[in-house]
């Protein structure tokens, strides 16, 4: 069984390609969570920058 | 002033900003977000063990045939697939309904039925630890509850972190599927965004979590077994012990934030309250059981490290914080110190900052929810400290504001008026206020007629957030009153749908 000492994981036995297609989908679906979160992100400190000049 | 006093100020001052710290915390936590790429997924392989799916169940008789059938329906190998639902002694239809499942899935669904029940979840669960471990057939085993759904490829998605021999268990992300949807359903659901879909991406990418979902998680048996085989008994946060321990033996729990299951969550501020009462109880627990690994890096490397430490304990202190900013706040202000509105202000300034940036997380992390429960983001804090939040941004001070208030009104209001008094001490005091408001809100909502729309008004004031903290606080006096530990089951209507309402 893996997750003993010095064992190799078993090879896989279910659809690899399946396993693929949902393994680069779940990269590209993360990568693009990072980009919006870094925008909205962004966002915030533009929004904090503009009532900053403006209100103060 | 005497040196004595200066020194009583600045002590003052720092326990209002204290205040900050659980929101500077959750700030630091939506910044590591930005870091979780794919590495997450780096050691994963198309690995599909044979997994025993464990489904506590006490009266569920409504919800166990979906549930069963949806598992069942998964995009995973049949064979590779068992079904076993520990009946809690149900004395409802449980046991017809199960005696037509085995029929329906021979050799795939198996009723393990408990003799006397009423013990909690965790003893219902160790029941059937006892067989599915027992047996030897299960290389993985999936605790989850009654009334969770599943998506397609949620399971799939979650077992292919066990190609890596350091993962122990892996949790999905678990969101709000009540339908139709209420004001609750859908706050619970912004709160899950945080409280999931961020907070535990951001312990992926520290390298820890403080807890597996309760009703979607799959732990590779070996891990059960060299556990001892059991889910603890002594608490009430057996979710967090699990996952600790699984941790501390040297495994890695991981979030599969694309393992996405649907659960049905307290529809009432009571229920809710005392869902949460029960995790407050049980994390503090969790800190007297492990009062020997916080702040211990160098002997409990992940879950003692000061990163992990700080982020848990700014939750559980975050109502003591509050009532102590707020007191010091009015203290400083009864003696007339000329910085108090400066340090309200900073306040209010670093909370608008982290609640621009938790729904921007949110609205970046799920942005489907956080279409249905734009509303309820906004209004999580709750109304007044919505308002505060925006004359900190919008505002240079509140007396610019009452100025302005004034000339529109035509009045003209001085900070001696009891006006300016009133509201300038009604908002120092809010912090604390806001607890007690939301506190009112679960006091009132059992009066019959009034009470449910009453609840959800004082809600609506007092704030989610704010709710939370004083469950935070309510729980911590009990543990402190020794008061005895009992499980109470959270009431479920079998509402959930996949997609939600």
């Amino acid at each position: 069984m893996a997750g003993e000492e010095g064992a190799e994981p078993r090879p896989p036995r279910g659809d690899r390609r399946e396993g693929e297609r949902l393994k680069r989908q779940d990269i590209s679906g993360e990568w693009r969570m990072v980009g919006r979160l870094f925008a909205a992100l962004l966002l915030v400190v533009a929004f904090m920058a503009v009532t900053e000049v403006l209100f103060r | 002033m005497s040196p004595v006093g200066e020194v009583a100020e600045w002590i003052l001052a720092f326990f209002v900003m204290a205040a900050v710290i659980p929101v500077l915390v959750a700030a630091a936590q939506i910044l590591t977000v930005l870091f979780h790429f794919e590495g997450y997924l780096d050691a994963t392989g198309n690995w599909l063990p044979r997994v025993a799916v464990l489904i506590p169940a006490w009266n569920e008789a409504a919800v166990l045939d979906a549930t069963v059938d949806r598992m069942l329906a998964l995009d995973y190998p049949p064979d590779q697939l068992r079904v076993y639902v520990v009946d809690d002694a149900s004395t409802d239809a449980t046991p017809e309904v199960m005696a037509a499942l085995c029929a329906k899935y021979p050799g795939q669904v198996f009723h393990l039925r408990r003799a006397k029940g009423g013990q909690g979840k965790a003893h219902t669960l160790n029941h059937g630890l006892d067989v599915v471990l027992g047996e030897d057939w299960a290389e993985a085993v999936l605790i989850t509850d009654a009334d969770v759904l599943f998506t397609d490829t949620s399971l799939r998605r979650m077992a292919r972190h066990f190609a890596n021999p350091e993962v122990g268990a892996v949790t999905a992300y678990v969101k709000e599927g009540s339908v139709p949807g209420t004001f609750m359903t859908r706050t619970i659901g912004f709160e899950y965004i945080t409280a999931q879909a961020v907070a535990r991406r951001s312990f992926n990418v520290l390298g820890m979590q403080a807890c597996l979902a309760g009703g979607a998680q799959l732990h590779r048996a070996e891990n059960l077994r060299e556990l001892g085989g059991h889910i603890d008994t002594t608490t009430l946060a057996e979710d967090t012990v699990t996952t600790m321990e699984t941790q501390l033996a040297g495994r890695r729990v991981i979030l599969e934030p694309n393992a996405v299951v649907w659960a049905e969550e307290p529809p009432s501020v009571r229920s809710l309250w005392g869902q949460r009462m029960r995790w407050g109880r049980g994390n503090l627990q969790v800190v007297a059981k492990y009062r020997h690994m916080w702040f211990r890096r160098r002997k409990y490397p992940r879950v003692g490290s000061w990163t992990f430490g700080v982020i848990w304990f700014a939750v559980l202190l975050q109502p003591f914080l509050l009532i102590a900013s707020s007191v010091s706040l009015l203290t400083l202000y009864a003696v007339g110190n000329e910085s108090t509105f400066t340090l309200f202000r900073a306040v209010w300034l670093t909370s608008a900052v982290a609640y621009l940036m938790v729904i921007a997380a949110a609205a970046a992390t799920d942005p489907q929810t956080i279409r249905r429960s734009w509303l309820e983001a906004l209004f999580f804090p709750g109304i007044f400290n919505f308002i505060f939040i925006w004359i900190a941004i919008l505002t240079p001070s509140m007396d610019w504001l009452l100025e302005k208030i004034g000339a529109l009104l035509g009045l003209s209001f001085s900070g001696t008026q009891n006006l300016v008094i009133m509201v300038t001490v009604f908002s120092y005091a809010w912090l604390c206020l806001a607890m007690a408001v939301s506190y009112a809100g679960k006091a009132v909502e059992k009066v019959p007629g009034i009470g449910p729309p009453m609840a959800k008004l004082l809600l609506f004031i007092g704030g989610y957030g704010p709710l939370l903290c004083a469950v935070t606080l309510a729980s911590s006096v009990l543990v402190l009153r020794k008061t005895q530990t009992t499980w109470v089951k959270t009431e479920k209507v079998g509402a959930v749908r996949i997609g939600g309402g």
